[in-house]
């Protein structure tokens, strides 16, 4: 509150801010954050909780009712996708081609990134730019050529068809977002570890990823997203049933010529989320854990 | 480097390195096999329990693989198979799909191997009914492999609601089967009963281009001939079922799953459905309890054009991949057999072969069989474009979910409307 002093009288101006303005600067943050915060989590969360309580559902039960709840919550449909003839394959296989997608490139991308960060070699940002050409590309748009190439080279139908498809896709988003942690290291630093005497791979191995480490697991977690989820690839380059991977098996559980069992479909989808949820959850505590300690040193 | 322990590491490397040698283990050539013989099946439910295991006990020599690619998308997962030289031998594909498949060059030329079959093996073949070679053969009269299953869609609706309302059945004509839906939806509407179920998208128009047969409808070169008088009442009467309330008014978004969950959980009076979704009906249902029955699709009333129940096959055509036609006839044969198109007739889809028909096991699986055959024995094998049937079905889809989703729009001008398109889809 401010006092006005004019021939001798004095006036207010405003007022203390009362237990009011606290009350609506509160609401305020309430509607402006808040409420978009708890739309987006509602928005997000709804469809993995209605597919989670499908999955506890009878088979006709999502036609027959509009009821969010189970009427006698069951885990049928989760024994059902348990006992398919080769669950147990198809899980291995996405694992499998998922740890050789993210390993790989991500050993590839760390290298081109710090190239490309670091070293002033001619055309390096046409190059960087031509790095996003298979990405920019409509996959399905790449189907035909690819399964022409792996034909040639005798891979339709093995895991190599899948390891280099995958890398090759992921590369290219992996070398992108390194390439802006890489360069957000100040070079002083680097500097001053040649001067202690580093070469390239320890600067790289003891300076820049210790630094860029929440970027690398950035990377890592869209690297294992992108081989996890990956449907097109699987769909048009791999025909044997031992070579699916999850997401094609859900997809062939579809059947428009019976009866939709919408529990199983959903029940195969969370067994499908679930590892890739677990695999999030401990990755997001390291991203957690590296910005942290880089903020106390 | 933070949080990367030594452990971690070697473990990230050890599965790395068995990652790539698992794959270039698993990716060696197979053993080499006197005859071998790769089949692919549309869905799961048509594979022989037996897995060919007695296929390969009569014929040692020939190996069997066999996957399951479905048959929406088998046609494009055919011509990539045979561009990588890793096609199969046998493929499973939707009927409409044979002739377009024969002009690309796909599919082989296999009649002169059905003849042999018919010689060697007289019994098999002469319990196969004709559509079993009309649903595998082109407009030439070529044929291309045999179709063991094949579906039909009937007219289905509970008797027991119909009692209930004084509605008498069958019914026959589709201005009564509106009449009975709408009594359906208006009297019974309080116990969250509808008349009947209808899709609204997603799904080719397989329901309702047979309801366009059965009301007189015409096909010329594979293309529907809509823009006339019946195709104008083939729509007005899935327009009617919307307006009227007779159908439930979430149509537009249903798929064929929806539709028929609508009437096996005994919301819905009625739908045309083919008789493979009776095995959950009467699951739910009995048959034998006498509360839903089947007709044959309604006709328009006063109809003089001749009523044509559809059939829709799911054929084994060989590929021109096929190097082995004696190995590829003998397991088509096999697969013909009484005891394994059986096997499918019970679980999943009816089968051309008629020696199924009177099978004890088979009747007692399923109890409509019988009255169902008078309908099933003569079915029409629906012709298609040779060259574009994919496109003219897409555009049918494309009318049946207006149909649905915009009953006021006036039917004539939509019948126009698509036929020109359906004419542009067919190349003329």
């Amino acid at each position: 509150m401010a006092t006005l002093t004019r021939g001798g009288e004095t006036a207010m101006i405003g007022r203390e801010p009362g237990f009011f303005d606290a009350l609506m600067a509160r609401f305020g943050r309430v509607i402006l954050i808040g409420l978009p915060l708890a739309f987006l989590v509602i928005w997000t969360m709804v469809p993995l909780i209605w597919a989670l309580l499908a999955s506890f559902k009878e088979p006709l039960e999502i036609y027959e009712s509009r009821s969010f709840w189970p009427r006698n919550p069951s885990l049928d449909a989760y024994w059902t996708v348990l006992g398919m003839d080769g669950f147990g394959k198809w899980m291995f296989n996405s694992i499998l081609v998922t740890v050789v997608a993210t390993i790989v490139p991500l050993i590839l991308s760390i290298i081109a990134a710090y190239a490309f960060a670091r070293y002033l070699f001619p055309f390096r940002h046409v190059l960087l730019l031509l790095y996003l050409v298979p990405r920019i590309i409509p996959r399905v748009s790449l189907i035909v050529p690819l399964n022409d190439l792996m034909t040639d080279l005798g891979l339709i139908n093995t895991y190599w068809v899948l390891y280099i498809t995958y890398i090759a896709s992921a590369v290219p988003l992996a070398t992108w977002i390194l390439v802006g942690f890489f360069k957000a290291v100040p070079r002083e630093i680097e500097e001053s570890a040649t001067i202690d005497g580093a070469n390239m791979w320890n600067r790289l191995r003891y300076v820049i990823l210790p630094i860029a480490w929440p970027g690398v697991v950035t990377a890592a977690v869209l690297c294992i997203r992108e081989g996890w989820n990956e449907f097109a690839f699987v769909l048009a380059l791999v025909t044997e049933t031992g070579m699916r991977t999850l997401p094609y098996a859900l997809y062939m559980l579809k059947d428009s010529m019976g009866v939709q069992d919408y529990a199983v479909y959903n029940a195969f989808t969370i067994l499908t989320v679930l590892p890739l949820l677990v695999v999030y959850l401990l990755l997001e505590r390291r991203v957690v854990d590296s910005i942290v300690s880089g903020a106390v040193k | 480097m933070p949080n990367l322990s030594t452990l971690t590491r070697r473990l990230l490397g050890a599965t790395l390195l068995a990652g790539m040698a698992t794959g270039a283990m698993l990716s060696g050539p197979a053993m080499a096999q006197d005859r071998s013989l790769k089949v692919w099946f549309g869905r799961q439910d048509f594979i022989p329990e037996d897995q060919f295991q007695t296929f390969m006990a009569d014929y040692p020599d020939i190996a069997v693989e066999f996957e399951v690619i479905r048959l929406e998308d088998v046609n494009s997962q055919l011509i990539l198979a045979i561009r990588s030289g890793n096609a199969p031998d046998i493929v499973q594909i939707q009927a409409r799909d044979v002739a377009q498949l024969a002009q690309g060059g796909v599919v082989k030329d296999f009649t002169h191997m059905i003849e042999e079959w018919e010689e060697r093996f007289p019994e098999t073949y002469n319990q196969l009914a004709d559509l079993a070679w009309e649903g595998a053969s082109d407009v030439d009269g070529k044929i291309y492999g045999v179709a063991l299953f094949a579906q039909s869609i009937y007219l289905t609706y509970r008797t027991d609601w119909l009692d209930e309302l004084g509605i008498e059945y069958p019914l026959e004509t589709t201005d009564r089967v509106l009449e009975a839906a709408k009594a359906i939806s208006e009297n019974m509407g309080d116990q969250d009963r509808f008349g009947f179920s209808l899709i609204g998208c997603c799904v080719s128009p397989t329901w309702e281009l047979p309801q366009f047969l059965a009301m007189g409808g015409q096909l010329e070169n594979g293309v529907p001939q809509i823009d006339n008088e019946i195709g104008v009442a083939w729509i007005e009467f899935y327009q009617e079922l919307m307006q009227s309330g007779a159908a439930h008014p979430d149509t537009p978004s249903w798929d064929s799953g929806q539709m028929r969950a609508a009437f096996i959980g005994e919301r819905a009076g009625m739908m045309n459905e083919g008789e493979h979704i009776y095995v959950p009906v009467h699951e739910q249902v009995p048959y034998e309890s006498g509360k839903w029955t089947f007709e044959r699709l309604a006709t328009r009333p006063g109809q003089t054009e001749e009523h044509r129940q559809t059939g829709f096959a799911f054929p084994y055509i060989v590929t021109s991949a096929n190097e082995d036609e004696e190995a590829a006839m003998l397991a088509l044969e096999y697969l013909a057999r009484p005891d394994f198109a059986k096997q499918v007739a019970i679980r999943y889809q009816p089968t051309t072969n008629a020696a199924v028909a009177d099978d004890p096991e088979y009747l007692a699986a399923k109890p409509w069989a019988q009255d169902i055959l008078p309908l099933s024995s003569n079915l029409f094998n629906l012709p298609t474009h040779p060259t574009r049937a994919i496109q003219v079905y897409d555009v049918l889809q494309e009318l049946r979910d207006r149909m649905v989703s915009d009953p006021g729009a006036d039917a004539a001008a939509l019948a126009s409307e698509y036929q020109a398109k359906l004419n542009t889809a067919a190349g003329l």
